[in-house]
């Protein structure tokens, strides 16, 4: 695209201007605040309209509003576009004046600048517009600048930090709306599952609380159907329980019948004994055993003097005692004990000396074995004498031999000898202790002499058999004595022994008179039939037992107005006496405790119905709560992976294209730079992710960054860059023209002599519009051969 | 001459999630019950009958029955009751309960049941159990004398919606093959009458709006039976609205003129009425659309209120034609949605906001 002329009606300061523009190089020289900026905005609104920002832009004077542009395409074609911003749409013809609208668009649509560049506005003004101040790297400044220029220019969009900023923004609002893993405070999609999940477990909950209520119900009728059966046992039990009462008071108003027969009749049986009503049956015992004590005692007496009589001692036994009395009664029990020990003594001296005798006599007759021994002794020697002789004669075989024998020989008469002194010593022992007991012999008789010479007995044995017929007789005595004294204490006990009888008798039957016998009979007959009355007593006790136990605590009348009233109520009475009222009652016991904790179970399962129902949250606001939470989780998810798309489709174009820019600049910058720095600097490069620029020093063939090299070398690199980004742009459509709008802060002479060669080199490419304030450079660029165009003229006309 | 009162898909204890307010529409379902005995009441109905669907199973608790109970004791005279696929006879539905009032009957098997309601009139009832029920009137033959009235829930093949699963399905020409005089049916929720020969089959409707783009009555039929003549009147009781709404935001530059436009477009709803309100339209680069903040704004005037935003941010063609990174993005992305690819609308959309610096938030 060229363009060729810009008239300007009214737009901003400028009004009743008209441009006319050479297709390579033209510089717009205008002294600040003159309108450069307000020139270029018009050639852009001309081309595409203003939009949102039309106000701005609107004439200060108040006037029409309105540019028109003439440009010419690549293909020859001329067009001229007029705008009148205050209507819907431009107008647009081509040379002949035909109308393009219907070619172009309509109304809105009709955007003759992206129709005929094919780029947007956003995109032309990063391609084709460098704006004041833009390009230069003073030293110091930060030098990101030109790498967001050139990610702005490459990336699009209206904001300068383009495709980085997008990718951060991108991050940013995955981070806030969803958050990420490692998040732990702000991460909304994990927030939002964790509360899924947890209505979701409160709705299960519900849902299980429910089906336990359906449960409890359940439960509740199948007691409820208890408690109806048990009831019904109850009743039923209760009915027989009354039958059988009503039988049981029937049985026992007929036993009270049958009782007060009997009682009758016993009544009548115990008149006949009252004569002995008040006799003392008690007494009858005490009278037979005075009796029979009596009686007893009579003939114990009898026997006593019976004994007596036997145990008499004879006129001779009695005699026969005195003179016993007289020797043997006068030794008494110590002396005859020293008598009885004496002859024991003298007994055993006597035996001792006999043995001893004996004993020295045995020892004697070993006078035969004394010649013996001096035999052995004899031979002994005469063998030790031969064996000498042996020995002598040297003859050593009999030597030994003989010497043997000798040995031998005189061994057995040294053993001979020693046993005959043993037996010698031993009979002198025996000797002496025969001696000794013999003189203890004497002493003893001499001890039993003293004592019976005295009373006459000639010897021990003598005085012995006297002391014992002494004895008997004594005995015999004394047990005389004893019988005598027996039969007078029994005549006194069989006296007692009758008066106590007589006496208890008297008591019980005085009327009867003469022998015991006869009043001991009495009393026997009295107190039987006293007995018999007695038993007959205790029977009508007995019957008054029956009756309390017929009529327990009730009376009879109680009992049968009960019995009427159980039979007016229709009860049947049981009569069936093998059922039994207990064990009914037992079972009506049983079955009303078993329904009374059948009840007490209905009651707590109903409480707990209750206290179950009050609680049951509502399911339907757990669900909804559950299917917006859902929804909302599908809105984040969708959301991410929009998002996630948004990005790694950024993120491929964003390297693809830098990468294609930094190839396009190598190669651009190859031919052009080169040439500019008469072949110094020969290689650019730039780095697709940072795009950062770089530049090979050729003295060291390092890769240094941009910043780092001298000021001119900046500039002309800037300028280079900016123009290899229109020709990509450019490529396989139209150029926009390059609008340079004092792109650097001054021009000073030197900047003017290097960069304005690259200015230039650039607009053989494409049309380029160098605004500047800088009368040097105009004067400068217009001696190369550039259109100058002068905004110094008034704003106004 | 016989008078009842029909109703059917009540669907007490349904939640409602394509709007917010789903306790003031349950609230709205149950007074809609109340005003339907308040009616047979009030004519003198000498019955009512129930197609199904009277409540939700899987959540019906305590409170459930003790509503429906009351009101079903109110009424007194009897009651016909055909479960439907959402509350189906069995063993601890509400229906088996023994707290049931004594005038309620219910048709607990998924076969034909007869019961005279008066001499020259039957009732045959066919219920659900939770059992997939076999076609209704397939093998149906009605032939007591006089009119023969088939209480049931089930679903018109002639009419079935889009995407709808068919329960109990029949076909008019069933229903008039089996001798039914009158189908009293259940389970779609917009009402209808419709008519074959002397046949008549007839939807009550729901007494209320259950799901949005539902069509025909929402009420109860006041049928009137006088020997052969059969006369049905549909009485609307529905108090809400389910209302679809569109709003074109192209013009609105600003969110005040967003605001304004949207209050438009809600017109004269208010509390009753659960609005879902589409956003559509190109909005101007850099406007501000706030879908939250609408809802929160002018949701209060009405029952609930769903904003969905289908507006678009930008001519992504013109957009992709640009020779920039962000220019070949949006084509890819393009290339994507013409492909189908669920993800590249929102991708989009986020790609253009990041490059404008404008909000990027579900």
């Amino acid at each position: 695209m060229i363009l060729r002329t810009l008239s300007i009606t009214g737009f901003g300061r400028l009004r009743d201007r008209r441009f006319t523009f050479a297709p390579g190089l033209n510089v717009i020289f205008g002294e600040n605040e003159s309108g450069k900026s307000t020139l270029c905005t018009a050639i852009a609104a001309t081309l595409y309209g203003l939009e949102r920002r039309k106000e701005l832009w609107r004439p200060w004077d108040g006037g029409p509003f309105a540019t028109t542009l003439a440009y010419e395409l690549k293909n020859g074609r001329e067009i001229e576009v007029a705008r009148d911003y205050d209507a819907k749409a431009p107008r647009v013809y081509d040379r002949n004046g035909t109308d393009l609208a219907a070619e172009l668009g309509e109304g809105r649509s009709l955007v003759p600048g992206r129709a005929h560049l094919g780029i947007g506005i956003d995109a032309f003004w990063n391609a084709a517009y460098v704006r004041q101040q833009q390009m230069p790297i003073e030293d110091g400044k930060d030098v990101s600048a030109v790498a967001d220029a050139l990610a702005h220019a490459l990336d699009g969009g209206p904001r300068e930090d383009a495709a980085r900023g997008a990718l951060k923004r991108i991050d940013d609002a995955l981070r806030t709306h969803v958050g990420t893993k490692q998040a732990r405070k702000n991460a909304p999609l994990r927030a939002l599952r964790e509360r899924l999940d947890e209505e979701r477990r409160s709705a299960d909950a519900a849902r299980a609380s429910l089906a336990t209520l359906d449960e409890l119900r359940a439960r509740i009728e199948e007691t409820a159907l208890e408690r109806e059966r048990l009831a019904a046992a109850a009743s039923e039990a209760e009915r027989r329980i009354r039958g059988r009462r009503a039988g049981l008071l029937r049985a026992r108003l007929a036993d009270l019948r049958a009782w007060r027969e009997q009682y009758a009749e016993v009544q009548a049986a115990r008149a006949v004994f009252d004569d002995v009503a008040a006799f003392n049956a008690d007494g009858e015992s005490e009278a037979i055993d005075a009796y029979h004590a009596a009686d007893t005692a009579a003939a114990l007496a009898q026997r006593a003097e019976e004994d007596a009589e036997r145990a008499r001692l004879s006129e001779e036994e009695t005699h026969e005692l005195a003179d016993r009395r007289a020797d043997a009664g006068r030794v008494d029990d110590d002396a005859f004990t020293e008598l009885t020990t004496a002859a024991q003594e003298a007994a055993t001296a006597r035996s001792r000396a006999t043995a001893a005798a004996n004993e020295a006599r045995s020892v004697r007759p070993a006078g035969a074995a004394g010649g013996f021994l001096g035999a052995m002794l004899a031979l002994g020697l005469v063998a030790l004498c031969a064996a000498i002789g042996f020995a002598i004669a040297h003859d050593w075989f009999w030597t030994p031999i003989c010497g043997g024998i000798a040995l031998v020989l005189l061994g057995v008469a040294a053993l001979q000898g020693r046993g005959r002194a043993v037996r010698v010593r031993a009979a002198a022992a025996q000797q002496q202790r025969a001696d000794e007991a013999l003189a203890a012999e004497g002493r003893a008789a001499a001890a039993i002499a003293a004592i019976l010479d005295p009373i006459g007995v000639l010897s021990v044995e003598d005085l012995t058999r006297r002391r014992e017929r002494l004895a008997d007789l004594e005995a015999k005595y004394t047990a005389a004595n004893a019988a005598l004294a027996r039969a007078e204490a029994a005549r006194r006990a069989a006296t007692l022994a009758g008066e106590r009888f007589d006496r208890i008798a008297g008591a019980l039957v005085p009327d009867v008179t003469g022998p015991r016998t006869a009043a001991r009979t009495a009393i026997a007959q009295r107190a039987a039939r006293k007995r018999e009355r007695d038993g007959i007593d205790a029977r009508l006790s007995f019957l008054e037992v029956q009756k309390s136990t017929i009529l327990g605590t009730a009376d009879d009348y109680a009992l049968e107005n009960e019995l009427a009233d159980l039979l007016a109520a229709g009860v049947e009475p049981l009569d069936d006496e093998t059922i039994s009222l207990r064990a009914i009652e037992d079972e009506r016991a049983t079955i009303v405790d078993a329904l009374r904790g059948v009840e007490r179970d209905l009651a707590a399962m109903q409480g707990e119905l209750t206290a179950a129902e009050r609680a049951i949250p509502d399911l339907p606001e757990l669900d909804e709560a559950i299917a917006h939470s859902e929804a909302e989780i599908a809105r984040l998810e969708a959301f991410e992976r929009a998002l996630t798309l948004a990005k790694e489709t950024l993120e491929t174009r964003t390297e693809e294209a830098h990468s294609s820019f930094a190839r396009r600049l190598e190669d651009y910058a190859a031919g052009t730079f080169s040439t500019i720095t008469a072949g110094r600097y020969g290689e650019l490069r730039v780095n697709p992710a940072t795009l950062e620029i770089t530049v090979r020093i050729p003295e060291t063939q390092a890769i240094e960054k941009i910043e780092f090299l001298s000021a001119g070398t900046r500039d002309q690199a800037y300028l280079v860059v900016r123009f290899a980004m229109a020709r990509m742009f450019a490529e396989g459509g139209e150029t926009p023209p390059l609008l340079l709008d004092d792109p650097f802060a001054y021009w000073d002479a030197q900047r003017i002599e290097r960069c304005l060669p690259i200015v230039e080199r650039g607009a053989l490419d494409g049309q380029t519009l160098l605004f500047t304030s800088s009368d040097e450079l105009a004067r400068a660029a217009a001696a190369r051969g550039a259109q100058r165009i002068d905004l110094s003229a008034p704003v106004y006309a | 001459m016989f008078t009842l009162v029909h109703a059917a898909d009540l669907h007490l204890e349904t939640t409602f999630t394509d709007v917010r307010g789903g306790g003031a529409r349950r609230a709205a379902l149950a007074d809609a019950f109340v005003r339907i005995v308040d009616l047979a009441r009030d004519r003198g109905a000498d019955a009512l009958t129930f197609g199904g669907d009277l409540y939700e199973a899987q959540r019906a608790g305590p409170q459930t029955a003790r509503f429906l109970f009351e009101h079903f004791a109110r009424f007194g005279k009897p009651i016909y009751i055909a479960p439907g696929n959402h509350d189906p006879y069995a063993a601890r539905s509400l229906y088996a309960r023994d707290d049931l009032p004594a005038n309620v009957r219910v048709f607990a098997e998924p076969d034909w049941s007869a019961f005279p309601l008066a001499d020259d009139l039957t009732l045959y009832g066919f219920g659900h159990t939770p059992a997939d029920p076999p076609r209704p009137f397939a093998t149906a033959r009605f032939d007591r004398p006089g009119a023969r009235i088939a209480l049931f829930h089930g679903s018109d093949e002639q009419r079935m919606p889009p995407n709808k699963r068919a329960t109990a399905p029949f076909t008019l020409d069933e229903i008039v093959a089996s001798g039914a005089t009158l189908a009293l049916a259940g389970h779609f929720h917009g009402g209808y009458v419709e008519r074959k020969g002397t046949t008549q089959l007839a939807y009550p409707g729901s007494p209320e709006p259950i799901k949005f783009g539902e069509r025909g009555t929402h009420g109860a039929l006041l049928v009137r039976i006088d020997g052969p003549q059969i006369t049905i009147e549909p009485i609307e009781l529905a108090r809400t609205r389910l209302l679809d709404l569109n709003v074109d935001l192209s013009r609105a530059g600003n969110d005040h003129a967003i605001g304004k436009a949207f209050e438009d477009a809600l017109g004269g709803a208010g509390a009753s009425d659960y609005v879902r309100m589409r956003l559509r339209g190109a909005l101007e680069r850099g406007t501000r659309l706030d879908r939250d903040l609408l809802a929160e704004r002018y949701g209060a005037a009405v029952g609930g209120l769903e904003v969905i935003d289908e507006t678009t941010i930008a001519d992504f063609a013109a957009l992709g034609e640009e020779p920039n990174v962000r220019g070949h993005a949006i084509a890819d992305l393009l290339a994507l949605r013409e492909a189908g690819d669920p993800r590249a609308e929102g991708a989009l959309r986020a790609l253009v906001a990041a490059f404008d610096g404008t909000e990027i938030a579900p």
